[in-house]
């Protein structure tokens, strides 16, 4: 069916709708888990990196406190003071275990007296320098990271005190390195899927514990939460100082890692928007359905109904809106039939009515015919016989009497002619065809020929008249009865002159028939085409009174008008326009 | 041979007295008889009483039909003319009042040979009855007619 469907768009629209509101809680859901997934982390980044520096921090304070004992040793003042043979058995006490690649002692200026454990190469006059350096705080300072070939080294440096100047100092070269048990701690701490790497606090020098790495861009060690790549993958980094040292640990989560948790809820969530849609879409569609099938049958039967077409009875029995309306058309539609029904029995009923006046009038006309001239043909027939044949024997008023019924008669034959002419009109059935002006003219002419020709005058038709669509014998009265006016209607005296001519206008054609007759007043250009007006008295010009009506009611019987021109003393032209040939 | 005869068959008297005045005016020689309904006519026709005696009642070589008559009406009478094998080929005009199309066209269809609308003016009626004899007289050549 065309034009628009509640039963379509309904569901479609609540779909759209179910989609776009999913879809937005959606959006702001997954930003919310992926965000609150990104604040744990980085929450656990601090919590990590925090613990992580306590730890080292406290094993740091531990060993302090250890070698703290071994250089208040009076061995080890004397040697680092005056030199003579090295404390190796107190210093081997020290050495605990793989990580400490050696103890050494150097004198006050940091030049290497003695080494025990094992032989690192010596440091540098730099690394040297630096590492007394770091002593300004205090006795102990643990030292920077110095990545030796594949290993990270640092020193743990404590000062042999007298007190406060420095005698010596006793260095732990120490190798940065965790044990099985240590990596598991420390996977333990950061949690799965991070990593932890620990560099020098300047930035330079970072390692995993197991290997050295690249250092995390530079912006880590600020505070907060960074994002960066780490071989290619994005990843969640913190750092954080380690206490007492010159180191930082950095934490990183991988990103995906993170968000992963966020992603898998947004692709559960998808799903479930799908079974939220199928079922929301369906769910609406047999709602729409449930209401809309009993409206559209109404609406099918109420159009059916307009159009005219004959309507069933509906069917519902829902008590709801749906089940009253399809009553209340229903009953409708049942008044409607009466209605009908009623109108058209009305209207059959008129038609006979109708049709019955219709016969009546036929056969009052076919009584006129016949019945009513009967007595004028007797009143008129015998008075001239009375006139003919005892004419001599009547005096003048004898002979006037007769000649006065003679007369009567006649003009009642020429009432009931045209009273007969005028109601065919009305009543006949038309037959239009195209008609030849020109023969009907001449068929009018002929009969005021003789007249014409006896008063001296001419009528002139100006030919080609053309055709047009009418009925020729009704064409043939108009004419006759203008033809026999422009005749009649002419001062005594005057010699008649009448013109028939015929031209085109806006697809119709106007015949007319001018005069040189008396011509009429404007005021009088309408009334004289009714039934029975008449400008003059019996005595001056004779007539009916119904010859013009004839014209004007024959005119508009085939679908045209008729009307006059006229000057009084100059003339008249009169005019009837019918539809052009071929133009019904 | 005698001149032939005219039936007329009217029933108003006055259409009667006039029509003769003009036969007398128009000095028609023929004979003419007369008989004012339809079964008359169908009588006179036949041959039956009283108009039995053909000598005195001719078979018409023109039958002027009025249309409305008693008895039987001049389309009947028309009809039964028709219907008769000796006398189907007489000349029959109807001379009547009406001038509707209805009782013009039935006539013709039942086999008028000409149609005559009585004139109220007398003069009018004197020319048409000049005319009928010239034309149905004097011109027209006549059919064999014989009582079947």
């Amino acid at each position: 069916m065309p034009g628009r469907s509640l039963q379509r768009e309904l569901p479609l629209g609540i779909g759209a709708l179910l989609v776009v509101t999913v879809s937005a809680l959606a959006l702001v859901m997954y930003r919310e888990v992926r965000h609150s997934a990104v604040a744990a982390a980085a929450e656990r980044l601090e919590r990590t990196t925090l613990q992580l520096s306590q730890l080292l921090t406290q094993s740091t304070r531990a060993r302090y406190a250890t070698i703290d004992s071994t250089t208040a040793l009076p061995a080890v003042r004397n040697f680092v003071r005056h030199g003579g043979p090295p404390p190796r058995e107190q210093l081997q006490k020290l050495v605990t275990g793989p990580i400490i690649t050696a103890i050494e002692l150097w004198d006050a200026a940091g030049r290497r007296l003695t080494t025990v454990g094992g032989t690192p190469a010596p440091l540098d006059s730099a690394q040297t320098r630096e590492a007394i350096g770091a002593l300004r705080e205090g006795r102990s300072a643990l030292g920077r990271f110095v990545r030796q070939g594949d290993s990270i080294t640092y020193t743990l440096i404590t000062a042999v005190t007298e007190g406060s100047a420095h005698l010596g100092y006793l260095v732990e070269r120490r190798r940065l390195s965790t044990s099985p048990q240590g990596s598991r701690t420390l996977a333990d701490l950061i949690g799965e899927g991070a990593t932890l790497a620990i560099g020098n606090a300047t930035g330079d020098v970072w390692t995993d514990f197991t290997k050295p790495i690249a250092g995390p861009p530079a912006a880590v060690l600020g505070p907060g939460m960074h994002e960066y790549l780490r071989d290619s993958v994005p990843v969640y980094a913190r750092s954080a100082r380690v206490a007492a040292t010159p180191w930082q640990v950095v934490v990183e989560f991988p990103q995906h890692l993170v968000v992963a948790r966020a992603n898998a809820f947004v692709w559960r969530l998808v799903w479930i928007t799908l079974g939220i849609l199928i079922v929301g879409v369906s769910v609406t569609w047999l709602t729409t359905r449930w209401i809309i099938r009993p409206l559209s049958k109404v609406t099918d039967a109420a159009e059916a109904m307009a159009a005219g077409r004959a309507v069933e009875g509906l069917t519902e029995d829902r008590k709801d809106e749906i089940g009253r309306l399809t009553q209340a058309f229903n009953s409708m539609a049942t008044e409607v039939a009466h209605s009908r029904a009623r109108l058209e029995g009305q209207v059959a009923e008129r038609t006979a009515e109708l049709q019955q006046t219709m016969q009546e009038l036929e056969a009052f006309s076919y009584t006129v015919s016949h019945d009513l001239r009967a007595p004028l043909r007797a009143m008129q027939g015998f008075a001239q016989a009375l006139l003919e044949d005892y004419g001599p024997s009547l005096d003048a008023a004898g002979r006037d009497y007769a000649e006065r019924v003679v007369d009567a008669s006649r003009r009642m034959d020429d009432l009931i002619q045209d009273l007969l002419a005028y109601s065919r009109l009305g009543r006949d059935q038309l037959s239009l065809a195209s008609v030849d002006l020109d023969h009907v003219a001449a068929e009018a002419v002929q009969e005021v020929e003789a007249e014409v020709r006896e008063r001296g005058g001419r009528i002139e038709i100006a030919a080609p008249l053309g055709e047009v669509t009418g009925n020729s014998r009704i064409l043939k009265q108009i004419l006759s009865n203008l033809v026999g006016n422009a005749v009649k209607f002419i001062p005594p005296g005057k010699t008649p002159a009448v013109r028939i001519s015929a031209e085109s206008r806006n697809g119709r054609r106007r015949i007319w028939v001018e005069d040189n007759g008396i011509g009429i007043a404007p005021e009088h250009r309408d009334r004289i085409f009714r039934v029975f007006e008449r400008l003059h008295g019996g005595e001056t010009y004779p007539g009916t009174g119904i010859g013009l009506a004839i014209v004007r009611r024959g005119a508009e019987r085939m679908d045209g008008t008729a009307g006059v021109e006229s000057t009084p003393g100059q003339g008249s032209r009169f005019w009837v326009e019918l539809p052009a040939e071929g133009m019904a | 041979m005698s001149h032939p005869a005219i039936l007329v068959v009217e029933d108003n008297a006055d259409d009667v007295m006039l029509l003769q005045r003009a036969f007398r005016k128009a000095n028609l020689i023929n004979p003419v008889r007369v008989v004012a309904d339809g079964e008359a006519a169908v009588d006179y026709l036949e041959g039956k009483a009283p108009y039995d005696d053909r000598a005195e009642y001719p078979l018409p070589a023109l039958v002027l039909l009025d249309l409305k008559l008693p008895k039987r009406n001049g389309h009947e009478v028309l009809n039964w003319i028709r219907k008769q094998p000796g006398l189907r080929r007489i000349p029959v005009a109807m001379l009547t009042s009406s001038r509707e199309s209805p009782d013009i066209n039935k006539a013709y269809d039942l086999g008028a040979n000409s149609y005559l609308t009585k004139p109220v003016d007398f003069d009018a009626l004197l020319e048409m009855v000049k005319t009928l004899q010239l034309y149905w007289m004097i011109l027209n050549e006549r059919p064999d007619i014989r009582n079947a």
